[in-house]
């Protein structure tokens, strides 16, 4: 990166995290901190809870994954809507005439303190994880360019994040979460509007996605009903819905972001522009990573995005055979240059036998490709089994620093930068709010001064944040990073939704029943995962309709021992 | 407007605001299909 990109990046952060300071300078009670006194307008609370949702993750697997699996990726928002809708209805009423700190509370006053403990548990064990890795996923960008250990681009970036977090709390978070969605949004039109100038001069947008359509990159709907594919319009619709209602119903972290509204309209309001915002933005996100796809068509591409991976394979002994793939991989791509060409011209002409002729060749060119790319992972598996041969998440952040020009490309760092920081402080803002106010008011300090509290939240929020510092260490052996994420939500959300539901809509169902039913769902759905019972997206949906019906037959049996 | 006339109304436009979240995933979906067809 260039000074201009690094003084673009560090104005940017700085500005945004003093900004963020200011504004919540002066908190002195639990419920300013927690909840920033309950006053943020409906565009707060929307921004807010996009921002928290999109993660760095988002911006560096996303088109990583459209350029290598296509936009498929989209269905899995389409629950989201509708998940919005009956959060509306049902949840945003309830919590708000409660005048709960956290979602958890609710249950306690509905149930029993055990099924709230079990719950605000269950949570806290999935935000901590998850949390640690989207401190981790910016911390690859820094490791990468500064050539510098993981290890301290992790601390870096963890504890620029706690520092603001424990010092303003939600009113910082909220504040700064504004500010960042909107250079995200400036950063996404941005980066689409480059990709497309850098392609060549006689293909458009429109011919770009062509090029891409034919090559089954823009795969937005798949019909086919499979429970084993991750991705089709039901495990979206269905499994989506799940787990979005349970992310944004019962998830502190975004729970926390809408009882900051003003008022109930102001709360649903928000939502609602989340439910009507929240597609697009993903579909332009995976639209720029097919634009890359389309990029690279013309362009060589680095036959591993990952240069940390690239350096150490040219210094092992295997680093003749990786030359000799790479050699190959080039005069492919020569091949491949001139059959997208002539698919252009085909396209331009409009001559459908010569598209499907073009599209034929390119197709096969790009499985040569592919099938040397999976020589050079297991080359680099063989050289040595820990490395990291994920490559979905360096694409993007490889296109940006070797083909964007200086300047834009300090904007998208801090694009990345922004996603990541709004993310990490609402999931340490709600792991301090659960800790504080489920356990250590609930059990351990009740009846002590504001201040007693408002400095333990302090001192939880510090704590969560060395913790997910630790996780984060361990995250770069999850895989694509999106998907590591959805599937460790999906595990435990379906159960904490089932418990809400039960809650909201099973009126005879009392906390001993529910809480059992929660225990046995939690161990099947682990179980289920464990052996690779279905999709990830499924598991939400079994998650929650196991605790309901054991639930009721637990209840059901209690009630006969009782008659 | 009266109390009950005022709840009324709150709760037919909001209920014209899910209508009109649901009617829009409905066409974003049938649009996305759209798009699908017509690129590739």
């Amino acid at each position: 990166m260039s000074i201009i990109d690094w003084l673009v990046l560090c104005i940017t952060l700085l500005g945004i995290i003093l900004y963020g300071i200011w504004k919540s300078r002066g908190a002195k009670n639990i419920e300013t901190y927690l909840l920033a006194d309950r006053k943020l307008p409906w565009y707060h609370v929307g921004l807010s809870v996009m921002a928290t949702q999109a993660s760095a993750i988002t911006f560096l697997s996303a088109p990583g994954q459209a350029y290598s699996d296509g936009m498929r990726f989209i269905q899995f928002y389409f629950g989201l809507p509708l998940a919005m809708v009956v959060l509306c209805i049902t949840f945003i009423p309830m919590f708000s005439k409660l005048n709960v700190y956290t979602a958890y509370e609710f249950l306690e006053k509905r149930f029993d303190n055990k099924t709230r403990s079990l719950t605000a548990f269950l949570f806290l064990l999935q935000r901590g994880l998850s949390t640690g890795i989207t401190i981790y996923a910016p911390a690859i960008i820094l490791s990468t360019i500064l050539n510098v250990d993981i290890t301290y681009t992790i601390l870096f970036n963890g504890l620029l994040v706690i520092t603001y977090t424990v010092y303003g709390g939600t009113k910082a978070v909220s504040y700064t979460q504004v500010l960042q969605m909107t250079i995200i949004f400036a950063g996404l039109f941005l980066a689409a509007y480059m990709v497309v100038h850098l392609l060549p001069a006689n293909v458009g947008l429109v011919d770009a996605l062509h090029i891409a359509g034919k090559m089954n990159k823009l795969n937005t709907i798949d019909t086919h009903f499979d429970l084993n594919n991750r991705y089709n319009i039901w495990s979206g619709i269905i499994g989506g819905f799940f787990l979005q209602l349970s992310y944004f119903g019962t998830d502190q972290s975004q729970v926390g972001r809408y009882l900051t509204g003003s008022s109930i309209t102001q709360s649903r309001l928000g939502l609602i522009m989340n439910g009507l915002i929240k597609i697009p933005m993903q579909f332009f996100i995976l639209l720029i990573g097919t634009l890359v796809f389309t990029f690279y068509q013309f362009h060589q591409s680095p036959v591993f995005f990952n240069k940390v991976e690239v350096t150490r394979i040219e210094n092992s002994i295997y680093k003749d055979e990786f030359k000799a793939l790479e050699n190959e991989y080039g005069q492919i791509h020569e091949q491949k240059k001139a059959q997208v060409n002539q698919l252009v011209d085909a396209i331009h002409n409009n001559n459908e036998a010569a598209i499907d002729q073009a599209r034929t060749a390119l197709q096969e060119s790009n499985k040569a490709s592919n099938s040397i790319k999976e020589k050079v992972t297991a080359l680099m598996k063989k050289n040595d089994p820990k490395a990291d041969t994920h490559d979905t998440n360096y694409v993007f952040l490889s296109f940006v620093t070797q083909q964007l020009p200086v300047g834009v490309v300090g904007v998208l760092m801090a694009v990345i930068f922004l996603a990541a920081m709004g993310s990490t402080a609402s999931g340490l803002n709600s792991l301090a709010s659960t800790t504080v106010v489920d356990f250590y008011k609930r059990m351990f300090k009740p009846h002590q001064s504001e201040q007693f509290y408002l400095n333990a939240s302090r001192i939880a929020t510090v704590g969560w944040g060395v913790f997910c510092i630790i996780t984060a260490f361990y995250a770069s052996k999850l895989g694509n990073l999106i998907e590591a994420v959805n599937i460790l939500g999906s595990l435990f959300y379906g159960t904490i939704l089932g418990i809400f539901l039960v809650a909201f809509y099973m009126k005879s169902i009392n906390g001993k029943a529910v809480f059992y039913a929660a225990l046995l769902a939690q161990a099947f759905i682990i179980y289920a995962w464990y052996i690779d019972l279905t999709a990830f997206l499924w598991l939400n949906v079994i998650g929650c309709l196991l605790v309901m019906s054991l639930a009721y037959i637990i209840q059901h049996v209690l009630n006969k021992k009782t008659a | 407007m009266t109390q009950p006339a005022k709840k009324q109304f709150l709760w037919k436009t909001w209920n014209r605001i899910y209508g009109f979240v649901i009617v829009f995933l409905a066409l974003t979906i049938v649009l996305l299909f759209c798009f699908k067809q017509y690129f590739q």
